[in-house]
Protein backbone atom coordinates (compact mmCIF):
# COMPACT_ATOMS: atom_id res chain seq x y z
CA UNK A 1 0.00 0.00 0.00
CA UNK A 2 1.29 3.24 -0.95
CA UNK A 3 1.54 6.09 1.53
CA UNK A 4 -1.33 8.26 0.73
CA UNK A 5 -3.52 4.91 0.69
CA UNK A 6 -2.18 3.90 3.94
CA UNK A 7 -3.34 7.59 5.58
CA UNK A 8 -6.52 6.89 3.46
CA UNK A 9 -7.35 3.90 5.12
CA UNK A 10 -6.66 5.80 9.10
CA UNK A 11 -9.73 7.91 7.83
CA UNK A 12 -11.62 5.41 6.98
CA UNK A 13 -11.25 3.20 9.47
CA UNK A 14 -11.34 5.60 12.07
CA UNK A 15 -14.33 7.71 11.12
CA UNK A 16 -16.48 4.68 10.36
CA UNK A 17 -16.64 5.03 6.15
CA UNK A 18 -17.43 3.41 3.19
CA UNK A 19 -14.45 2.15 1.17
CA UNK A 20 -15.36 4.53 -1.53
CA UNK A 21 -15.83 8.17 0.43
CA UNK A 22 -14.10 11.17 -0.81
CA UNK A 23 -12.09 12.68 1.55
CA UNK A 24 -10.58 15.47 -0.31
CA UNK A 25 -12.58 18.03 1.47
CA UNK A 26 -13.25 16.19 4.71
CA UNK A 27 -12.89 17.88 7.83
CA UNK A 28 -13.69 18.98 11.62
CA UNK A 29 -16.61 21.02 10.67
CA UNK A 30 -18.21 18.75 8.26
CA UNK A 31 -17.80 15.42 9.63
CA UNK A 32 -19.83 14.71 12.73
CA UNK A 33 -18.09 11.33 13.70
CA UNK A 34 -15.01 13.70 13.98
CA UNK A 35 -14.69 14.02 17.63
CA UNK A 36 -12.01 14.41 20.35
CA UNK A 37 -11.88 10.78 20.60
CA UNK A 38 -11.37 10.06 16.71
CA UNK A 39 -8.97 12.96 16.67
CA UNK A 40 -6.23 11.55 18.99
CA UNK A 41 -6.83 7.95 17.52
CA UNK A 42 -6.32 9.18 14.23
CA UNK A 43 -3.02 10.52 15.17
CA UNK A 44 -1.80 8.17 17.20
CA UNK A 45 -2.51 5.90 14.65
CA UNK A 46 -0.07 7.86 11.64
CA UNK A 47 1.98 7.85 14.73
CA UNK A 48 2.90 4.10 14.43
CA UNK A 49 1.80 4.36 10.50
CA UNK A 50 4.32 6.64 9.82
CA UNK A 51 6.79 6.12 12.68
CA UNK A 52 6.46 10.47 13.61
CA UNK A 53 5.98 12.23 16.24
CA UNK A 54 3.29 14.46 16.62
CA UNK A 55 3.73 17.66 18.83
CA UNK A 56 1.28 19.97 20.60
CA UNK A 57 1.19 22.48 17.37
CA UNK A 58 0.36 19.67 15.12
CA UNK A 59 -2.80 18.35 17.28
CA UNK A 60 -4.31 21.81 16.86
CA UNK A 61 -3.03 21.69 12.96
CA UNK A 62 -5.14 18.65 12.41
CA UNK A 63 -8.59 19.74 11.44
CA UNK A 64 -9.33 18.32 7.88
CA UNK A 65 -7.77 15.89 5.55
CA UNK A 66 -5.93 18.34 3.85
CA UNK A 67 -4.38 19.31 6.45
CA UNK A 68 -3.37 16.18 7.74
CA UNK A 69 -1.60 15.59 4.74
CA UNK A 70 0.22 18.80 5.08
CA UNK A 71 1.44 17.84 8.68
CA UNK A 72 2.84 14.82 7.25
CA UNK A 73 4.99 16.33 4.08
CA UNK A 74 6.11 18.75 6.87
CA UNK A 75 7.90 15.35 8.77
CA UNK A 76 9.42 13.98 5.46
CA UNK A 77 6.58 11.41 4.86
CA UNK A 78 6.55 11.39 0.92
CA UNK A 79 2.93 10.71 -0.43
CA UNK A 80 2.82 10.02 -4.00
CA UNK B 1 -41.44 32.65 33.35
CA UNK B 2 -39.22 29.58 34.72
CA UNK B 3 -35.63 31.48 34.87
CA UNK B 4 -37.28 34.02 36.64
CA UNK B 5 -39.81 33.01 38.53
CA UNK B 6 -37.05 30.10 40.29
CA UNK B 7 -34.63 32.06 40.67
CA UNK B 8 -34.10 35.71 41.03
CA UNK B 9 -31.13 36.67 38.94
CA UNK B 10 -29.53 40.07 40.08
CA UNK B 11 -28.27 41.48 37.00
CA UNK B 12 -29.35 43.61 34.27
CA UNK B 13 -31.12 42.12 31.86
CA UNK B 14 -28.71 43.92 29.20
CA UNK B 15 -26.36 40.92 30.74
CA UNK B 16 -25.05 38.63 27.86
CA UNK B 17 -27.09 35.01 28.50
CA UNK B 18 -25.35 33.72 25.41
CA UNK B 19 -22.33 34.43 22.87
CA UNK B 20 -20.89 32.55 19.83
CA UNK B 21 -17.84 32.38 17.62
CA UNK B 22 -18.90 34.37 15.05
CA UNK B 23 -19.63 37.60 17.79
CA UNK B 24 -23.37 37.01 18.32
CA UNK B 25 -24.45 38.00 21.64
CA UNK B 26 -27.71 37.62 22.58
CA UNK B 27 -28.74 39.49 26.43
CA UNK B 28 -30.91 37.54 28.98
CA UNK B 29 -33.58 40.41 27.80
CA UNK B 30 -33.80 38.91 24.13
CA UNK B 31 -33.83 35.86 25.25
CA UNK B 32 -37.04 36.21 27.40
CA UNK B 33 -38.20 38.42 24.22
CA UNK B 34 -38.02 35.33 21.92
CA UNK B 35 -40.03 32.79 25.23
CA UNK B 36 -42.79 35.43 24.78
CA UNK B 37 -42.74 35.78 20.86
CA UNK B 38 -43.21 31.62 21.02
CA UNK B 39 -45.69 32.00 23.90
CA UNK B 40 -47.87 34.47 21.94
CA UNK B 41 -48.17 32.18 18.85
CA UNK B 42 -50.41 30.43 21.03
CA UNK B 43 -47.86 27.06 21.91
CA UNK B 44 -49.48 25.24 24.99
CA UNK B 45 -47.93 23.35 27.81
CA UNK B 46 -47.49 19.87 25.82
CA UNK B 47 -44.49 17.71 25.26
CA UNK B 48 -41.29 18.58 22.95
CA UNK B 49 -38.66 16.53 21.48
CA UNK B 50 -35.59 18.99 20.99
CA UNK B 51 -32.73 17.88 18.46
CA UNK B 52 -29.72 19.61 20.50
CA UNK B 53 -26.58 21.57 19.49
CA UNK B 54 -24.61 23.51 20.92
CA UNK B 55 -25.96 26.99 18.89
CA UNK B 56 -27.59 29.33 19.82
CA UNK B 57 -30.72 28.88 18.04
CA UNK B 58 -30.73 25.77 19.93
CA UNK B 59 -29.85 26.72 23.35
CA UNK B 60 -32.25 29.59 23.10
CA UNK B 61 -34.74 27.30 22.18
CA UNK B 62 -34.17 25.01 25.13
CA UNK B 63 -34.16 28.35 27.22
CA UNK B 64 -37.59 29.36 25.87
CA UNK B 65 -39.42 25.95 25.98
CA UNK B 66 -39.03 25.81 29.97
CA UNK B 67 -39.64 29.75 30.21
CA UNK B 68 -42.83 29.00 28.74
CA UNK B 69 -43.35 26.14 30.89
CA UNK B 70 -43.42 23.32 28.19
CA UNK B 71 -41.62 20.21 28.75
CA UNK B 72 -38.80 19.10 26.78
CA UNK B 73 -36.73 16.26 26.18
CA UNK B 74 -33.36 17.18 25.40
CA UNK B 75 -32.27 14.34 22.12
CA UNK B 76 -28.35 14.17 20.58
CA UNK B 77 -29.11 15.41 17.10
CA UNK B 78 -27.21 13.14 15.39
CA UNK B 79 -30.14 10.41 17.34
CA UNK B 80 -30.28 7.40 14.80
CA UNK B 81 -33.60 7.76 13.22
CA UNK B 82 -35.13 4.35 13.36
CA UNK B 83 -34.63 5.18 17.71
CA UNK B 84 -35.58 8.81 17.07
CA UNK B 85 -38.95 7.49 14.99
CA UNK B 86 -39.94 4.37 17.62
CA UNK B 87 -38.98 7.70 20.41
CA UNK B 88 -41.55 9.99 18.47
CA UNK B 89 -44.44 6.98 18.47
CA UNK B 90 -44.02 6.28 21.94
CA UNK B 91 -44.04 9.46 23.14
CA UNK B 92 -46.07 11.35 20.49
CA UNK B 93 -44.74 14.44 21.57
CA UNK B 94 -46.75 17.69 20.48
CA UNK B 95 -43.60 19.70 18.85
CA UNK B 96 -39.72 19.25 18.00
CA UNK B 97 -37.39 21.68 18.30
CA UNK B 98 -34.96 21.11 15.26
CA UNK B 99 -32.54 22.34 12.95
CA UNK B 100 -33.63 24.20 10.30
CA UNK B 101 -31.56 22.11 8.09
CA UNK B 102 -33.52 18.99 8.80
CA UNK B 103 -36.82 20.06 8.22
CA UNK B 104 -37.08 18.08 4.88
CA UNK B 105 -37.05 14.95 6.98
CA UNK B 106 -40.30 15.40 9.11
CA UNK B 107 -42.49 17.44 5.55
CA UNK B 108 -46.05 16.16 7.14
CA UNK B 109 -45.49 18.89 10.19
CA UNK B 110 -45.42 22.21 9.77
CA UNK B 111 -43.15 24.77 11.40
CA UNK B 112 -45.07 27.83 13.53
CA UNK B 113 -41.86 29.50 15.02
CA UNK B 114 -38.23 30.16 14.20
CA UNK B 115 -35.46 31.63 15.87
CA UNK B 116 -31.62 31.87 15.08
CA UNK B 117 -31.69 28.97 12.37
CA UNK B 118 -34.05 26.26 14.65
CA UNK B 119 -37.37 26.36 14.31
CA UNK B 120 -40.81 24.31 16.31
CA UNK B 121 -42.66 21.75 14.03
CA UNK B 122 -46.04 20.84 14.93
CA UNK B 123 -46.77 17.54 14.83
CA UNK B 124 -49.69 15.72 14.66
CA UNK B 125 -49.80 14.00 17.29
CA UNK B 126 -52.91 14.41 19.82
CA UNK B 127 -52.05 16.51 23.13
CA UNK B 128 -50.84 13.85 26.15
CA UNK B 129 -51.51 14.78 29.73
CA UNK B 130 -48.62 16.31 31.66
CA UNK B 131 -48.48 16.28 35.15
CA UNK B 132 -48.16 19.59 36.81
CA UNK B 133 -45.18 19.63 38.29
CA UNK B 134 -43.19 18.06 35.30
CA UNK B 135 -40.18 20.09 33.93
CA UNK B 136 -38.59 18.59 31.76
CA UNK B 137 -37.46 14.86 30.77
CA UNK B 138 -34.09 12.87 30.82
CA UNK B 139 -32.49 10.69 29.16
CA UNK B 140 -31.78 7.59 31.15
CA UNK B 141 -28.83 5.53 28.59
CA UNK B 142 -27.16 7.95 26.09
CA UNK B 143 -28.07 7.27 22.62
CA UNK B 144 -29.42 4.03 23.00
CA UNK B 145 -33.12 5.42 22.42
CA UNK B 146 -33.95 4.24 25.40
CA UNK B 147 -38.16 4.67 26.07
CA UNK B 148 -37.49 4.88 29.78
CA UNK B 149 -37.21 8.49 30.77
CA UNK B 150 -36.57 10.26 33.78
CA UNK B 151 -39.50 12.47 34.75
CA UNK B 152 -37.70 15.50 36.67
CA UNK B 153 -39.99 18.35 38.58
CA UNK B 154 -39.82 22.02 38.47
CA UNK B 155 -38.27 21.76 42.20
CA UNK B 156 -35.86 19.04 41.64
CA UNK B 157 -34.07 21.15 38.68
CA UNK B 158 -34.41 24.06 41.14
CA UNK B 159 -32.69 22.49 43.89
CA UNK B 160 -30.26 20.33 41.70
CA UNK B 161 -29.23 23.72 39.98
CA UNK B 162 -29.11 26.16 43.31
CA UNK B 163 -26.50 23.10 44.80
CA UNK B 164 -24.24 22.99 41.05
CA UNK B 165 -24.09 26.66 41.09
CA UNK B 166 -23.73 27.78 44.66
CA UNK B 167 -21.02 24.49 45.01
CA UNK B 168 -19.15 26.33 41.92
CA UNK B 169 -19.43 30.14 43.74
CA UNK B 170 -20.91 31.14 40.57
CA UNK B 171 -22.21 34.79 39.67
CA UNK B 172 -23.50 37.20 37.26
CA UNK B 173 -19.59 37.48 36.58
CA UNK B 174 -19.10 34.05 34.92
CA UNK B 175 -18.39 32.73 31.73
CA UNK B 176 -18.76 29.54 30.87
CA UNK B 177 -18.26 27.61 27.53
CA UNK B 178 -19.97 24.29 26.07
CA UNK B 179 -17.79 21.36 26.50
CA UNK B 180 -20.41 19.09 25.84
CA UNK B 181 -23.71 17.90 23.99
CA UNK B 182 -26.56 19.62 25.92
CA UNK B 183 -28.56 16.42 25.94
CA UNK B 184 -26.50 15.58 28.30
CA UNK B 185 -27.43 15.96 32.45
CA UNK B 186 -24.56 17.39 32.76
CA UNK B 187 -24.31 19.24 30.03
CA UNK B 188 -27.54 20.82 30.68
CA UNK B 189 -26.63 21.75 34.03
CA UNK B 190 -24.25 23.69 33.17
CA UNK B 191 -26.46 25.41 30.84
CA UNK B 192 -28.94 25.83 33.22
CA UNK B 193 -26.50 26.85 36.48
CA UNK B 194 -24.96 29.81 34.59
CA UNK B 195 -28.63 31.25 33.37
CA UNK B 196 -29.91 30.65 37.36
CA UNK B 197 -26.49 33.08 38.23
CA UNK B 198 -27.54 35.73 35.25
CA UNK B 199 -23.62 34.18 33.70
CA UNK B 200 -22.48 33.92 30.20
CA UNK B 201 -22.03 30.83 28.62
CA UNK B 202 -19.96 30.21 25.30
CA UNK B 203 -21.30 28.24 22.72
CA UNK B 204 -18.96 26.77 20.44
CA UNK B 205 -19.36 22.50 19.22
CA UNK B 206 -15.68 22.98 19.03
CA UNK B 207 -13.65 20.67 20.81
CA UNK B 208 -10.78 21.30 23.55
CA UNK B 209 -8.32 19.60 20.42
CA UNK B 210 -9.32 22.50 18.43
CA UNK B 211 -7.66 25.98 17.90
CA UNK B 212 -10.93 27.61 17.67
CA UNK B 213 -11.52 26.52 21.53
CA UNK B 214 -9.23 27.73 23.19
CA UNK B 215 -9.23 30.93 20.79
CA UNK B 216 -12.60 31.40 22.24
CA UNK B 217 -11.88 30.31 25.82
CA UNK B 218 -8.87 33.62 25.86
CA UNK B 219 -11.31 35.68 23.76
CA UNK B 220 -14.51 35.33 26.08
CA UNK B 221 -12.30 35.24 29.76
CA UNK B 222 -13.81 32.00 30.46
CA UNK B 223 -14.07 31.50 34.18
CA UNK B 224 -15.19 28.18 34.38
CA UNK B 225 -14.72 24.84 32.57
CA UNK B 226 -16.78 21.45 33.24
CA UNK B 227 -15.35 18.05 31.64
CA UNK B 228 -15.79 14.27 31.70
CA UNK B 229 -12.61 12.19 33.06
CA UNK B 230 -11.79 11.63 29.09
CA UNK B 231 -11.80 16.04 28.70
CA UNK B 232 -9.44 16.00 31.73
CA UNK B 233 -7.29 12.99 30.17
CA UNK B 234 -6.58 15.55 26.51
CA UNK B 235 -6.19 18.85 28.54
CA UNK B 236 -3.48 16.48 30.32
CA UNK B 237 -1.60 14.80 27.68
CA UNK B 238 -2.37 16.78 24.54
CA UNK B 239 -3.36 20.25 25.17
CA UNK B 240 -0.45 22.56 26.97
CA UNK B 241 -3.63 23.22 30.23
CA UNK B 242 -1.34 22.15 32.46
CA UNK B 243 1.79 24.61 31.73
CA UNK B 244 -0.53 27.38 31.29
CA UNK B 245 -2.06 29.62 33.88
CA UNK B 246 -4.79 31.02 33.06
CA UNK B 247 -5.30 33.68 34.56
CA UNK B 248 -9.25 34.11 34.04
CA UNK B 249 -10.25 30.53 35.24
CA UNK B 250 -11.26 30.22 38.64
CA UNK B 251 -13.06 26.56 38.79
CA UNK B 252 -13.30 23.11 36.65
CA UNK B 253 -15.87 21.02 37.45
CA UNK B 254 -15.88 17.35 36.46
CA UNK B 255 -18.72 14.31 36.59
CA UNK B 256 -19.27 11.54 34.08
CA UNK B 257 -17.47 8.92 35.80
CA UNK B 258 -14.41 8.30 37.78
CA UNK B 259 -11.33 11.08 37.36
CA UNK B 260 -7.72 8.75 36.92
CA UNK B 261 -5.70 8.89 40.34
CA UNK B 262 -3.05 10.79 38.14
CA UNK B 263 -4.98 13.48 36.45
CA UNK B 264 -7.21 14.12 40.08
CA UNK B 265 -3.57 14.64 41.34
CA UNK B 266 -1.70 16.59 39.08
CA UNK B 267 -5.04 19.01 38.64
CA UNK B 268 -5.19 19.04 42.41
CA UNK B 269 -1.80 20.23 42.69
CA UNK B 270 -1.43 22.63 40.35
CA UNK B 271 -4.84 24.15 41.28
CA UNK B 272 -3.86 24.84 44.70
CA UNK B 273 -0.65 26.72 43.98
CA UNK B 274 -2.68 28.69 41.02
CA UNK B 275 -5.32 29.31 43.64
CA UNK B 276 -7.90 27.62 41.51
CA UNK B 277 -10.64 24.87 42.25
CA UNK B 278 -11.07 21.98 41.11
CA UNK B 279 -14.53 20.57 42.01
CA UNK B 280 -15.30 16.56 41.75
CA UNK B 281 -18.90 15.98 41.48
CA UNK B 282 -20.76 12.61 41.58
CA UNK B 283 -24.33 12.22 40.73
CA UNK B 284 -27.53 10.07 39.04
CA UNK B 285 -29.67 11.31 35.76
CA UNK B 286 -32.17 10.34 38.69
CA UNK B 287 -31.31 12.85 40.43
CA UNK B 288 -31.58 15.46 38.26
CA UNK B 289 -27.88 15.83 38.38
CA UNK B 290 -24.95 16.25 41.34
CA UNK B 291 -25.64 15.04 44.51
CA UNK B 292 -21.93 14.98 46.56
CA UNK B 293 -18.73 16.81 45.89
CA UNK B 294 -15.05 16.88 46.58
CA UNK B 295 -13.12 20.22 46.60
CA UNK B 296 -10.17 21.05 46.03
CA UNK B 297 -8.79 21.80 49.75
CA UNK B 298 -9.53 17.90 50.44
CA UNK B 299 -8.67 16.51 46.92
CA UNK B 300 -5.13 15.07 47.69
CA UNK B 301 -6.26 13.92 51.56
CA UNK B 302 -9.19 12.21 49.78
CA UNK B 303 -8.04 11.21 46.94
CA UNK B 304 -10.07 8.62 44.96
CA UNK B 305 -13.43 9.74 46.81
CA UNK B 306 -16.42 10.95 45.31
CA UNK B 307 -16.36 13.91 48.40
CA UNK B 308 -19.66 14.84 50.83
CA UNK B 309 -22.99 15.16 50.43
CA UNK B 310 -23.91 19.00 48.77
CA UNK B 311 -25.59 21.19 51.72
CA UNK B 312 -29.18 19.85 52.07
CA UNK B 313 -28.79 16.25 50.84
CA UNK B 314 -28.66 13.28 53.27
CA UNK B 315 -26.85 9.85 52.29
CA UNK B 316 -27.32 6.50 53.57
CA UNK B 317 -25.08 3.22 53.27
CA UNK B 318 -27.31 0.48 53.26
CA UNK B 319 -25.80 -2.41 54.35
CA UNK B 320 -26.28 -5.76 52.21
CA UNK B 321 -25.45 -7.61 55.64
CA UNK B 322 -28.07 -5.87 58.19
CA UNK B 323 -26.10 -7.44 61.20
CA UNK B 324 -22.93 -5.69 59.60
CA UNK B 325 -22.86 -2.52 62.10
CA UNK B 326 -19.53 -1.71 61.66
CA UNK B 327 -18.30 2.24 61.18
CA UNK B 328 -16.66 1.22 57.19
CA UNK B 329 -19.03 -1.24 56.45
CA UNK B 330 -19.97 -0.96 52.53
CA UNK B 331 -23.36 -1.59 50.86
CA UNK B 332 -25.64 0.75 48.44
CA UNK B 333 -25.42 4.40 48.56
CA UNK B 334 -28.91 5.89 49.10
CA UNK B 335 -29.95 9.72 48.65
CA UNK B 336 -32.77 11.74 50.38
CA UNK B 337 -32.44 15.11 48.66
CA UNK B 338 -35.50 17.67 46.87
CA UNK B 339 -33.48 17.15 43.70
CA UNK B 340 -34.35 13.45 43.47
CA UNK B 341 -37.18 12.73 40.93
CA UNK B 342 -40.25 11.85 40.51
CA UNK B 343 -39.75 8.42 38.76
CA UNK B 344 -39.51 6.92 34.93
CA UNK B 345 -41.67 7.38 32.60
CA UNK B 346 -41.38 4.07 29.88
CA UNK B 347 -44.26 5.55 28.00
CA UNK B 348 -46.37 8.91 27.07
CA UNK B 349 -49.18 7.50 29.55
CA UNK B 350 -46.83 8.04 32.30
CA UNK B 351 -46.28 11.67 32.23
CA UNK B 352 -49.59 12.41 33.97
CA UNK B 353 -47.90 10.38 37.07
CA UNK B 354 -46.49 12.62 40.01
CA UNK B 355 -44.20 11.68 42.24
CA UNK B 356 -43.12 8.01 43.13
CA UNK B 357 -39.57 8.24 44.67
CA UNK B 358 -40.44 10.47 47.98
CA UNK B 359 -37.24 12.15 47.09
CA UNK B 360 -35.32 9.02 47.88
CA UNK B 361 -32.92 7.15 45.61
CA UNK B 362 -31.01 4.11 45.40
CA UNK B 363 -27.95 4.56 43.51
CA UNK B 364 -27.23 0.76 42.63
CA UNK B 365 -23.59 2.34 43.42
CA UNK B 366 -21.69 0.08 46.03
CA UNK B 367 -19.88 2.80 48.80
CA UNK B 368 -18.41 2.91 52.08
CA UNK B 369 -17.50 6.07 54.24
CA UNK B 370 -15.14 7.01 56.16
CA UNK B 371 -14.56 8.45 59.10
CA UNK B 372 -14.54 11.70 58.06
CA UNK B 373 -17.79 11.45 55.93
CA UNK B 374 -16.30 10.90 52.89
CA UNK B 375 -17.52 8.40 50.22
CA UNK B 376 -16.01 5.93 48.02
CA UNK B 377 -17.39 4.30 45.23
CA UNK B 378 -16.79 0.54 45.36
CA UNK B 379 -18.62 -0.74 42.50
CA UNK B 380 -22.18 -1.05 40.97
CA UNK B 381 -25.33 -3.07 41.16
CA UNK B 382 -26.97 -2.31 38.50
CA UNK B 383 -25.45 -3.08 35.18
CA UNK B 384 -24.60 0.53 33.54
CA UNK B 385 -21.14 1.69 32.43
CA UNK B 386 -20.07 5.06 31.07
CA UNK B 387 -18.31 5.76 27.95
CA UNK B 388 -16.36 8.72 27.92
CA UNK B 389 -19.05 10.09 30.44
CA UNK B 390 -22.08 8.83 28.21
CA UNK B 391 -24.01 6.11 30.20
CA UNK B 392 -24.83 3.05 28.92
CA UNK B 393 -26.49 -0.07 29.80
CA UNK B 394 -25.25 -3.12 29.04
CA UNK B 395 -28.85 -4.86 28.91
CA UNK B 396 -29.98 -2.76 26.66
CA UNK B 397 -27.39 -2.64 24.08
CA UNK B 398 -28.04 -7.03 24.83
CA UNK B 399 -31.77 -6.16 23.71
CA UNK B 400 -30.59 -4.20 20.97
CA UNK B 401 -28.17 -6.60 19.39
CA UNK B 402 -30.88 -9.26 19.85
CA UNK B 403 -33.24 -6.87 17.56
CA UNK B 404 -31.03 -6.20 14.69
CA UNK B 405 -29.44 -10.00 14.76
CA UNK B 406 -32.00 -13.16 14.38
CA UNK B 407 -30.88 -15.55 16.60
CA UNK B 408 -27.59 -13.96 18.21
CA UNK B 409 -27.16 -14.73 21.98
CA UNK B 410 -25.13 -12.68 23.62
CA UNK B 411 -24.13 -10.99 26.49
CA UNK B 412 -22.68 -7.77 27.27
CA UNK B 413 -20.00 -6.48 29.99
CA UNK B 414 -17.60 -3.72 30.35
CA UNK B 415 -15.93 -1.63 32.56
CA UNK B 416 -15.77 2.16 32.46
CA UNK B 417 -14.12 3.41 28.80
CA UNK B 418 -14.55 -0.35 27.55
CA UNK B 419 -17.37 -2.69 26.41
CA UNK B 420 -17.26 -5.79 26.20
CA UNK B 421 -19.88 -7.73 23.81
CA UNK B 422 -19.79 -12.07 24.13
CA UNK B 423 -22.16 -13.75 21.02
CA UNK B 424 -22.91 -16.77 19.32
CA UNK B 425 -23.85 -16.70 16.40
CA UNK B 426 -22.77 -16.77 13.08
CA UNK B 427 -21.81 -13.19 12.66
CA UNK B 428 -18.21 -11.04 12.31
CA UNK B 429 -16.97 -9.24 14.97
CA UNK B 430 -16.32 -6.37 13.18
CA UNK B 431 -20.09 -6.17 12.00
CA UNK B 432 -20.78 -6.37 15.84
CA UNK B 433 -18.81 -4.05 16.23
CA UNK B 434 -19.78 -1.11 14.20
CA UNK B 435 -22.92 -1.56 14.66
CA UNK B 436 -22.74 -1.32 18.52
CA UNK B 437 -20.78 1.37 17.63
CA UNK B 438 -23.38 3.26 15.60
CA UNK B 439 -26.11 2.70 17.23
CA UNK B 440 -24.74 3.63 21.09
CA UNK B 441 -22.81 6.96 19.13
CA UNK B 442 -19.36 5.31 20.38
CA UNK B 443 -16.19 4.82 18.65
CA UNK B 444 -15.95 0.87 17.42
CA UNK B 445 -12.10 1.38 19.33
CA UNK B 446 -13.55 1.66 22.45
CA UNK B 447 -15.46 -1.72 21.80
CA UNK B 448 -14.08 -5.55 22.05
CA UNK B 449 -16.75 -8.09 20.25
CA UNK B 450 -15.54 -11.89 20.85
CA UNK B 451 -17.59 -14.56 19.06
CA UNK B 452 -17.73 -17.62 21.29
CA UNK B 453 -18.99 -21.04 20.56
CA UNK B 454 -22.04 -20.65 23.79
CA UNK B 455 -22.81 -17.32 26.64
CA UNK B 456 -21.75 -19.19 29.87
CA UNK B 457 -24.88 -19.48 31.94
CA UNK B 458 -25.77 -20.38 35.88
CA UNK B 459 -28.13 -23.21 36.69
CA UNK B 460 -30.65 -20.84 37.07
CA UNK B 461 -30.34 -20.09 33.23
CA UNK B 462 -28.96 -16.64 33.91
CA UNK B 463 -25.95 -14.88 32.20
CA UNK B 464 -23.13 -16.02 34.02
CA UNK B 465 -21.02 -13.17 33.51
CA UNK B 466 -18.32 -13.94 35.36
CA UNK B 467 -17.17 -16.58 33.20
CA UNK B 468 -16.89 -14.29 29.86
CA UNK B 469 -13.01 -13.27 29.55
CA UNK B 470 -11.45 -11.83 26.18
Amino acid sequence: MSNLELYREIFINCLMLEEDTELEELSTSNCDEWDSFVHVEMLSQMEKTFQIKMTKADIFQFSSYKSGIEILISKGIELD
Amino acid sequence: MFWNEEWTREVSSEQVALVDKNGTCITYKELDEVAANLKATGVKRELVFMLTENEIGCLGGYYSVMADNMVPLLLDAKLDRALLTKLIETYQPAYLWINQKNYQEFPEYSSIFEYEGFGLLKTNFESVPLHEDLAILLTTSGSTGSPKLVRVSRQNLRCNTNMLAQNAKLTCNDIGITTMPPNYSYGMAILNMHWCSGARMVVTDATVLQQEFWDLFVENQVTNLGGVPYTYELLSHYVDFLETDYKHLRVMTQTGGKLSEQNQKEFTELFRKQGKELLIWYGQTEASGGLTYLSTERGIEKLGSIGIPFPGVEVEIISENPNDVSADASGELVFKCDSISMGYALNKEDLSKGDERNHILYTGDLAKIDNDGYLFLLGRINRLIKILGKRISLDEIEVLLKNQYAGIECACKGEDDLLEIYYAGDYKEKEITIFAGKILGINPRQIVSRKVDNIPRKESGKIDYGKLKH
